[in-house]
């Protein structure tokens, strides 16, 4: 359930199993990169999506998501050459 | 090598904690009440004076209530401790008990009875017993209860149970009286080595491998059945201990444990002079009961008779497992049996 | 691509708490910071009684259950026989400072080397959010439903003013783990500052444990189902009524081990 790799600046690795809907990351991403999905997960939530084009522009890789996440839905902030490059 | 052997006149805290140290404890937390506290004193002394390598730890507590606790945590990281108090703290100490039963933790109580209910007095009685063996903590948590009659048993048996608990991994309770606790006896020290122990269970950090869980708590109904089977299971191999005293032959039985066995015996071979046969038959594990034992004991006897230090709670046990009418001779409220009195009644 | 996990959680475990809680961010704080400490391997949590219980099915570490309010006396337990081991509890403010004040008390004044992690979120969670000790004054709970009265129950309990009149605890701190709200024009945004000086006493604690000293840090954090606001309610409520009842503070520092002032 892990997003698949983008060729972009920098990407949100998202395990949607463990999400929780509780929008925190939604209402903390400064640029309104994520945003909770229409459908719903195993347990029940509509979980959350990451968008490299947010409302106010692309993602910076700040990693705000990643540190008030209180799930550990949000596994990792990557940069997109990383993303890319890696293995 | 050969490891020699001193006699020695000792008191039975003074045995009991030079027996514990070279057992192999390794760590010993208590609270202290009397008449427990002399345990306590002498391994203090063991601990400075550096007696054992092993007997690292010497720590007093500030309850019973933490006393447990501070064992669970020694046992749950796989270390041989011990505690010793008397009926009160024991009463505090139940809720540890419950959690170290389900948790498979490992650990060591001498319980010195005392006079009760409440604070009683500070006499020596055996009115534990029923709690310890029946009702030890809340849902149904048990423990292996041990009741020495001599000073020389009850070193030995502080051994038993350090393998005990570790072989079952359920806590062990060394069930005495304060007349073994303070009175003195000539014993043989065995100076053997000290204990060797299973620990790959125990939770030390998972280094490098599985990670370990001491947990008793299992929320899913079926799965908690498991564990409740596992543990019943367990419970079942421990093996029941017993010593008959002329009982092949005795038309009159006594059922006694710990000090009043002894007193039993002395009666038993008096009653003998005077024609009577009399024997005596003393569980020594109080929980499991040895109660195939007893009944085979009890196969020619007419009588049997239940001296015990209460109002009456082996009794029941007895009446459990020969099925037919047992009397009783109760000695209350700190009232050691008297042999005469014994005597009198068995005529 | 390799997706780079804390070795301390369970690839697949999902945490037992309420959507927005932050009981499961201090489990994943503690995580995050014994793999930056490296220390996962000797790592042994103790679990109290609470919302805390089932962390184990959260961390991959060893565990070791505790009777309600007895994790210090345990943690005291293991860390005298197993000095190398990191021992550390999350209780929460019913277990640490109802049932188990005396224990929590004498393990702080003997000043054991162990952590203790509080997450105060001023009522009993597990059993459905009835009255704690750091209830504050005329809060509603289920059982006190016209307000919490201090003149029969007494003043909430206040847990770092406390042990700081001890001498023995080394590290003692207060932080809103809590994200703060701000109202911008068009959304609410929340604050990572919180949850950033959460992580760093997370970690400072763990550093004054592996210096040898006791620390403590109490974590203000909410509850939104037991105090029956939304989300964003609640966050609101640690921070205009938890964090003015309980000033967030640096109470003691022994070892230097945190810069940051108070």
């Amino acid at each position: 359930m892990y997003h698949p790799v983008l060729r972009q600046k920098w990407d949100v690795i998202i395990d949607a199993d463990r999400c929780k809907g509780c929008e925190i990351c939604v209402n903390a991403c400064p640029q309104q990169n994520l945003e909770l999905s229409k459908s719903i997960n195993g347990l029940g939530y509509h979980y959350v999506e990451f968008n490299f084009h947010g409302k106010r522009g692309d993602c910076t890789g700040c990693n705000i998501c990643y540190t008030v996440c209180p799930d550990y839905s949000i596994l990792e902030v990557v940069s997109g050459e990383e993303a890319a490059n890696g293995s | 090598m050969r490891w020699f052997q001193v006699k020695r006149l000792l008191m039975g805290a003074e045995a009991i904690a030079e027996a514990a140290v070279d057992a192999g404890l390794e760590a010993y937390f208590g609270y202290p009440i009397t008449p427990s506290s002399e345990i306590m004193e002498n391994l203090a002394i063991l601990h400075a004076r550096h007696r054992s390598d092993k007997f690292k730890v010497y720590f007093q507590s500030a309850s019973e209530v933490e006393s447990i606790n501070l064992l669970m945590g020694a046992g749950a990281a796989g270390h041989i401790s011990m505690t010793a108090t008397s009926g009160p703290g024991l009463s505090l100490m139940a809720e540890g008990i419950s959690y170290a039963y389900t948790s498979e933790i490992p650990l060591v109580i001498i319980d010195v009875n005392r006079g009760g209910p409440g604070l009683g007095n500070v006499a020596p009685e055996q009115s534990d017993y029923l709690f310890v063996t029946k009702s030890l903590g809340h849902g149904g948590s048990k423990g292996i209860v041990l009741a020495p009659s001599s000073i020389q048993e009850a070193m030995g048996q502080v051994r038993m149970a350090f393998e005990l608990s570790f072989k079952f991994r359920m806590p062990v309770i060394i069930l005495t009286e304060a007349i073994i606790i303070h009175m003195l006896e000539s014993v043989e020290q065995d100076h053997q080595f000290p204990v060797n122990v299973e620990t790959s269970w125990s939770a030390r950090g998972r280094k490098n491998g599985a990670r370990h869980l001491i947990n008793s708590i299992y929320l899913e109904p079926s799965e908690f059945r498991e564990i409740k089977i596992k543990l019943e299971e367990k419970w079942k191999a421990v093996e029941p201990l017993s010593e008959c005293f002329m009982c092949d032959d005795a038309e009159t039985l006594f059922v006694a444990y710990g000090i009043s066995a002894r007193i039993a015996m002395e009666a038993a071979t008096d009653l003998r002079g005077r024609g009577i046969k009399a024997g005596v038959f003393r569980p020594i594990t109080l929980n499991p009961f040895p109660g195939k034992m007893l009944v085979d004991a009890a196969r020619n006897s007419r009588r049997i008779v239940v001296i015990e230090m209460n109002e009456g709670q082996m009794v029941h046990d007895v009446q459990y497992w020969v099925r037919r009418d047992v009397e009783q001779i109760p000695f209350m409220g700190g009232i050691y049996p008297d042999t005469e009195e014994v005597l009198e009644k068995c005529k | 691509m390799q997706i780079k996990q804390l070795s301390a959680v369970f690839p697949n475990a999902v945490n037992s708490y309420c959507p927005g809680c932050e009981h499961g961010l201090l489990l994943k704080f503690i995580a995050m910071a014994l793999e930056e400490l490296g220390i996962t391997e000797k790592a042994v949590m103790v679990g109290s009684v609470g919302c805390s219980t089932l962390a184990f099915k959260f961390l991959n570490i060893d565990y070791v259950q505790a009777p309600h309010g007895r994790a210090p006396a345990i943690m005291t337990g293991i860390k005298e026989v197993e000095p190398e081991a990191i021992v550390f509890a999350v209780q929460g403010d019913g277990d640490a400072l109802s049932i188990g004040l005396q224990e929590l008390i004498y393990a702080a004044n003997r000043g054991i080397p162990v952590t203790v992690f509080m997450y105060n979120n001023m009522v009993f969670g597990m059993t459905g959010g009835q009255m704690a000790p750091t209830t504050p004054e005329g809060m509603v709970t289920m059982t006190t439903p016209f307000g919490r009265n201090t003149e029969k129950s007494g003043p909430p309990i206040y847990s770092c003013e406390l042990l700081s009149g001890l001498s023995r605890p080394s590290y003692i701190r207060r932080v809103v783990i809590a994200p703060k709200p701000v109202q911008l024009k068009d959304r609410v945004l929340y604050s990572s500052k919180e949850a950033n000086e959460s992580y760093k006493a997370v970690v400072s604690a763990l550093k004054t444990q592996m210096m040898g000293g006791f620390s403590y840090v109490e974590f203000l954090g909410t509850c939104n189902v037991n105090w029956k606001m939304s989300i964003l309610d609640s966050k609101k409520y640690a921070h205009n009524v938890s964090a003015k009842v309980y000033p967030p503070g640096l109470f003691r520092d022994r070892f230097g081990v945190d810069s940051v002032e108070s």
